[in-house]
C-alpha cells in the first residue's frame, strides 16, 4: 500500500488491529482497526494527537499489552510471523532482537539501581551467548555509535548521573544492540529540551542511514515526523485517517483531519500568520460515536459520515478513510 | 559516602546523648529524692543513704551528676539493684541473650510472613486473594499481643499440647512467643511490601526491560523485586523498634526471661536503677539499628549517599 | 511468576489523558471496597460500643458482684461470657470495663492530640529556632520505640489509670506533632496563605483560620489510627499491672486476671481481649476508609 519499496515483503504488516481495555464489566476500545505496513529500511511516521491510539498501537506491535489491556482482533505480522497470540516465551525471543523500542521518558526507562552499561549488556546477553565482559565491550562500541563521548566512563554511570539526552542515547544504543530489523520510537524527543531534541533526531537519522533499520516514529508533532520519515500514517480516534508517502501527504493532504494538522503545524512554524486550529476536542474512547471518529469536528461532515468510511486506496499509492473520496 | 556516613554517625551520637539525658532526668523526676528512689526498701538505713548520696555526688550540680552517670554507664556500670542484690549490669547480661533470641526469631517470622502477604497482595491485586491477605494483615496489627499470646497458648499448648505453656529456653519454648511477637509486626510489613511492589511493578523501566526481550521471571527479580526492596528496608528498621518494645509484653505473657520482663518487674518493684538501664539499652539499640539501616541504604541505592 | 505484569509504566500520555484504563477499575472497585471497609468498621464498633454505652441496661448484674458459688462458670444463657474466679459475671465486667479502656483511649487521643497539634502547628508555621527545637524534641521522644516511653512515664508516676492515660498521651504528642508539622508546612506555602500573610494577618489568626483547617484531614485520619493504638497500649499497661488497679474492670487488666486460670476458664481471657481486638479493628477499618476519602494520594493502591 505504501511506496514501491514494499515490493519486497514488508518488515511489519499490521492488519486490522483492535486493542482494548477491560474495565469493570465493560470494554474500552482504543485502537479500532488500524492497518499499515512498514517496508524494509523504510521510515514511517505515526502521527496523531493525544488520544488517537498511536502509542497504544506501538505498544501492541511491541507486545507490551497486558491485563487489563488485550488485543481483541487483528494481526501483527513481523517478517511474516503473527505476533498476536504468540506465547510469551517466543515473543521474548523476538523482543529486543527483531524489533526494539525507544520510550518517551529516557531516565524513567532505565532502572535507577544499575549502571547503564549493565543495562545495555543485559539487552545484549538476552539474545547473544556472550560473556558479561564481551557484552560490556559491545555496549561501549554501541555508545560510540550513538555519539556518546568517553563511552568507557559513561558505561559505569548511573541513570541519575546522566542528562536526559545522554539517557536517550543510551536507550537508543540498547534498542540497537541486537541489530533489530524494526525500531519503534515512541515520542523519543518529547521529554527533552529543543536543542537536545535536534541532537537525538540527528543520531536517529544517522543510524538509520548506516544500519538500514526500518523505523516507526510515533509523535504528535507532524513537523518532526515530516523531517525524519519518508512515509506517514495519520491516526485519529483509534483509526487510520490517511497514509502514504510523506511528500504526497504533506503536499496535498486529502483527509480533512490531515489538512487541519498540517494547517496548525504550518501556522506555528511561521506560515500564514493566523493561528489555525481544529475546533472541538479529542473524543473520549468510551463515548465514541459510530462512524467516522472525526465527523463531529469535520467541516465537511455529511450524513454519510455516520457510517465509518473504509480505508480506500488512491491511484498514487496512498490510502484515505473519508467519504469525500 | 564517607560524608554521608559521618553525618549519620554524628546524628546518632547526638541522639544517644539526648536519650541519655532524658533517662537520667527520669530519676530526678521521681517524687522523693533519687537516693530514696534507688535504695527502695533500704532507704530507712541512714548509713546507706549517706553512702549513696556521696557516691552519686548529689551535692554537686546536675550536669556534673549527669556526666558521672554517663561515664559509668558507658563503662558498663549501671548501679546496683537492691531488689535483686546484684549489679544492674549483671542483670542485663543475664537477660539480654534471651531477648535478642526472641526478637530475632520474631523478626524472621514477620519478614517471611510479611513478604508472603505483600507479594500475594501485589501480584493478585484487586482480587479476593488481595483483600484476604490485606485483611489478615490489618487484623494482625490490631490484635493485642498479650491476648494473642494467650490465645496461642490456649490453642497450641492447652488444647493441642504441642508446645510448653511456659516458654522455656528450649527451641520449642521459643516458637509460640516468637510467633506472638512476629505476627503483630507482620501486618505492617505486609502492607508495605505490597505497596512497594506495586509501585515498582508500574515503573516505566519494567516495560522497557520487557521490551528488551527479558523473560518475566528475570524482569521480576532484577527490575521489580530489587527496586521494591529499598522502601521495605526502612520499614524493617522501624519494625525492629516494635519488636523490641513488643518483647515487654510477650516475655511477661510467656514468663520468659528477658530485658522486657526485667523492665516491667523493675517498674513494679520500684527498682529505678534497673529501669533506667533497661530503657537506655532498648532505646539505644533501636537508635543504632536505624543507623545501620541508614548506612545500608547507599549500598543498595546509588542515588543516595552522594555516589 | 505467572501473574502478568502491567506494561502500565509505558502507557503513553494520551492514554493517561483519557484516564488510565488500568487505574479506573481499581479506583472504582476500591471505592466500593472502601465502602465495605467503612461499613464493616462501623458494624464492629457498634457491636462493641453499644453494650458499653448501655451498661446497666444490658447487664443485669454489676461488675463487682461476687458469688463464690458461681465461680468459673463457662458461657451459657445465664452468663453470656461465663464467670471469673470470684463468680463475677465476665459479661458485666466487659461491658463496664469498656468504659475504662475506651474512655481512657479517648482521653489519650484528645489530650495528646490537642497538645501535639498545637506544637505541630507552631513548628510547621513559625519554623525558625522554635520550630527546630520542637521538632528535635519530637525526634527525641520518637527515639523510644513503642510502649517504652509510656513504661518509663508510669515508672516515674506510679501505676494508676490516670497515670497510664498521661503516659500514653505523652507518646501520642510527638506522633501528632510530626503529622501536623508536615501538613502545616505544606499549607503555609500555599498561595492564599502567603497572601493572607502579606495582607498583614497575625500568625495566630492565620494558624487558626487557614493552617489548622488544612491540616485537619490528616489529624482526623491519624486520630482514628491512634485511637486504636492508644486502646492497645492502655490495655497493655493494664495487663502489666501498671494501669488500672483491681478490682476495677478494664479489658487489659481482666486478661491478666484470667491468665492464671487460663486452662480451666478460657472465657475470662478470650472475651475481654476479643472486645478489645474488635474495637481496634473497627477503628482501623474506619480510619482506612477515611484515609482514602480524604487523601487520594495515599499509598493504599
Amino acid at each position: 500500500m505504501t511506496a514501491p519499496a514494499a515490493a519486497a515483503a514488508p518488515v511489519l504488516d499490521v492488519r486490522n488491529l483492535h486493542t482494548s481495555f477491560r474495565r469493570g464489566r465493560g470494554v474500552i476500545k482504543i485502537v479500532r482497526g488500524v492497518s499499515f505496513r512498514v517496508g524494509r529500511s523504510a521510515s514511517v511516521g505515526l502521527v496523531g494527537e493525544s488520544g488517537s491510539g498511536k502509542s497504544l498501537t506501538a505498544l501492541s506491535v511491541m507486545g507490551l499489552i497486558e491485563k487489563p489491556g488485550f488485543i481483541a482482533e487483528g494481526q501483527i505480522l513481523l517478517n511474516g510471523r503473527d505476533l498476536v497470540g504468540m506465547p510469551a516465551a517466543e515473543l521474548s525471543k523476538i523482543q529486543g532482537r527483531e524489533l526494539a523500542m525507544v520510550f518517551q521518558e529516557p531516565t524513567a526507562a532505565l532502572n535507577p539501581l544499575y549502571h547503564v552499561g549493565k543495562q545495555v549488556a543485559e539487552a545484549i546477553r538476552a539474545h547473544q551467548d556472550v560473556s558479561q565482559a564481551d557484552a560490556l565491550d559491545q555496549a561501549r562500541k554501541l555508545f560510540e555509535l550513538v555519539g556518546i563521548a568517553d563511552a568507557g566512563h559513561v558505561l559505569r554511570q548511573y541513570p541519575h548521573q546522566l542528562s536526559g539526552g545522554m539517557c536517550q542515547r543510551v536507550t537508543i544504543a540498547t534498542a540497537l544492540a541486537n541489530e533489530p530489523g524494526l525500531l519503534i520510537l515512541d515520542e523519543p524527543t518529547t521529554a527533552l529540551d529543543t536543542t537536545i531534541q535536534a541532537q537525538i533526531l540527528d543520531v536517529v537519522g544517522e543510524l538509520r542511514t548506516r544500519l538500514e533499520t526500518a523505523i516507526v516514529f510515533v509523535s504528535h508533532d507532524i513537523s518532526v515526523v515530516a523531517e525524519m520519515c519518508d512515509e506517514l500514517v495519520v491516526m485519529y480516534g483509534g483509526q487510520v485517517m490517511e497514509s502514504g508517502r510523506m511528500d504526497l501527504v504533506i503536499g496535498s493532504p486529502k483527509h480533512p483531519y490531515t489538512q487541519g494538522l498540517i494547517g496548525s503545524a504550518l501556522s506555528v512554524s511561521g506560515g500564514s500568520g493566523r493561528l489555525e486550529s481544529i475546533p472541538g476536542e479529542v473524543p473520549d474512547p468510551q463515548g465514541m460515536p459510530p462512524g467516522c471518529p472525526f465527523a463531529p469536528r469535520c467541516s465537511h461532515a455529511m450524513p454519510q459520515c455516520a457510517t465509518a468510511p473504509p480505508l480506500a486506496a488512491l491511484p498514487d499509492g496512498r490510502t484515505v478513510a473519508c467519504w469525500l473520496y | 559516602m564517607v560524608i554521608y556516613a559521618g553525618k549519620r554517625l554524628a546524628a546518632l551520637i547526638v541522639l544517644l546523648i539526648g536519650i541519655a539525658i532524658l533517662v537520667f532526668l527520669m530519676l530526678q523526676l521521681i517524687p522523693g529524692s533519687p537516693v530514696t528512689a534507688l535504695l527502695g526498701q533500704s532507704a530507712t538505713n541512714p548509713a546507706a543513704v549517706a553512702k549513696l548520696t556521696n557516691e552519686l555526688g548529689l551535692n554537686r550540680p546536675l550536669p556534673v551528676q549527669f556526666w558521672r552517670w554517663l561515664e559509668d554507664a558507658v563503662r558498663g556500670n549501671f548501679g546496683y539493684s537492691y531488689n535483686n542484690q546484684q549489679p544492674v549490669s549483671a542483670l542485663l547480661a543475664q537477660n539480654l541473650p534471651s531477648t535478642v533470641e526472641l526478637a530475632g526469631a520474631g523478626l524472621l517470622i514477620s519478614l517471611v510472613g510479611g513478604i508472603a502477604l505483600g507479594v500475594v497482595g501485589a501480584v493478585r491485586r484487586n482480587t479476593a486473594a488481595d483483600s484476604v491477605s490485606m485483611g489478615i494483615a490489618m487484623t494482625l496489627v490490631a490484635l493485642p499481643s498479650f491476648w494473642l499470646g494467650l490465645v496461642l497458648i490456649l490453642a497450641f499448648a492447652v488444647a493441642l499440647p504441642w508446645f510448653p505453656v511456659v516458654g522455656g529456653t528450649s527451641l520449642r519454648g521459643l516458637v509460640l512467643p516468637a510467633f506472638t511477637l512476629g505476627l503483630g509486626v507482620l501486618g505492617i510489613t505486609g502492607r508495605f511490601v505490597r505497596s512497594s511492589l506495586l509501585e515498582a511493578m508500574h515503573s516505566p523501566h519494567v516495560a522497557a526491560a520487557r521490551a528488551k526481550g527479558l523473560g518475566r521471571r528475570t524482569v521480576f527479580v532484577k527490575h521489580v523485586a530489587r527496586n521494591a526492596v529499598l522502601p521495605v528496608l526502612t520499614i524493617v528498621g522501624l519494625q525492629v523498634g516494635s519488636l523490641l518494645s513488643g518483647t515487654v509484653l510477650v516475655e511477661v505473657v510467656f514468663s520468659r526471661p528477658g530485658i522486657g520482663r526485667l523492665l516491667v518487674q523493675s517498674i513494679l518493684s520500684k527498682d529505678y536503677a534497673t529501669v533506667q538501664a533497661t530503657v537506655l539499652i532498648i532505646a539505644g539499640f533501636y537508635a543504632v539499628t536505624n543507623l545501620v539501616v541508614d548506612l545500608l541504604y547507599p549500598l543498595l541505592d546509588p542515588r543516595v549517599g552522594g555516589t | 511468576m505467572d501473574e502478568p505484569l502491567l506494561a502500565g509504566g509505558a502507557l503513553p500520555l494520551e492514554v493517561a489523558v483519557v484516564a488510565l484504563p488500568d487505574d479506573k477499575p481499581a479506583t472504582r472497585r476500591s471505592q466500593l471496597l472502601r465502602q465495605k471497609n467503612f461499613l464493616a468498621g462501623v458494624v464492629l464498633l457498634c457491636i462493641v460500643i453499644i453494650p458499653v454505652l448501655l451498661g446497666p441496661v444490658v447487664s443485669s448484674v454489676g461488675p463487682d458482684v461476687q458469688n463464690p458459688a458461681l465461680s468459673f462458670l463457662p458461657p451459657s444463657l445465664g452468663h453470656l461470657m461465663g464467670t471469673d474466679q470470684y463468680g463475677r459475671s465476665i459479661w458485666a465486667r466487659v461491658v463496664y470495663g469498656g468504659r475504662y479502656t475506651i474512655g481512657a483511649s479517648l482521653a489519650v487521643v484528645v489530650l495528646g492530640g490537642i497538645a501535639g497539634t498545637a506544637l505541630g502547628l507552631v513548628a510547621g508555621y513559625l519554623r525558625g529556632t522554635v520550630g527546630f527545637i520542637i521538632m528535635r524534641a519530637v525526634d527525641l521522644l520518637l527515639a523510644f520505640p513503642g510502649i517504652l516511653l509510656a513504661l518509663g512515664v508510669t515508672a516515674i508516676l506510679g501505676p494508676s489509670l490516670v497515670n497510664a492515660v498521661i503516659a500514653v498521651a505523652i507518646v501520642a504528642v510527638p506522633l501528632y506533632a510530626r503529622i501536623v508539622e508536615g501538613a502545616a508546612r505544606e499549607v503555609a506555602n500555599l498561595p492564599y496563605v502567603r497572601a493572607a500573610k502579606a495582607l498583614g494577618s497575625g500568625p495566630g489568626h492565620i494558624i487558626w483560620r487557614h493552617i489548622l483547617p488544612g491540616a485537619l484531614p490528616g489529624i482526623i485520619v491519624q486520630t482514628t489510627v491512634y485511637l486504636g493504638i492508644a486502646a492497645l497500649w492502655i490495655a497493655s499497661l493494664g495487663f502489666l499491672g501498671l494501669g488500672v488497679q483491681p478490682p476495677t474492670p478494664e479489658w487489659g487488666q481482666m486478661v491478666s486476671d484470667g491468665q492464671a486460670s487460663l486452662s480451666i476458664a478460657w472465657w475470662a481471657v478470650v472475651f475481654p481481649g476479643a472486645f478489645l481486638a474488635a474495637f481496634v479493628v473497627g477503628v482501623s477499618l474506619i480510619g482506612d476508609a477515611l484515609r482514602d476519602r480524604l487523601n487520594p494520594t495515599g499509598a493504599g493502591t
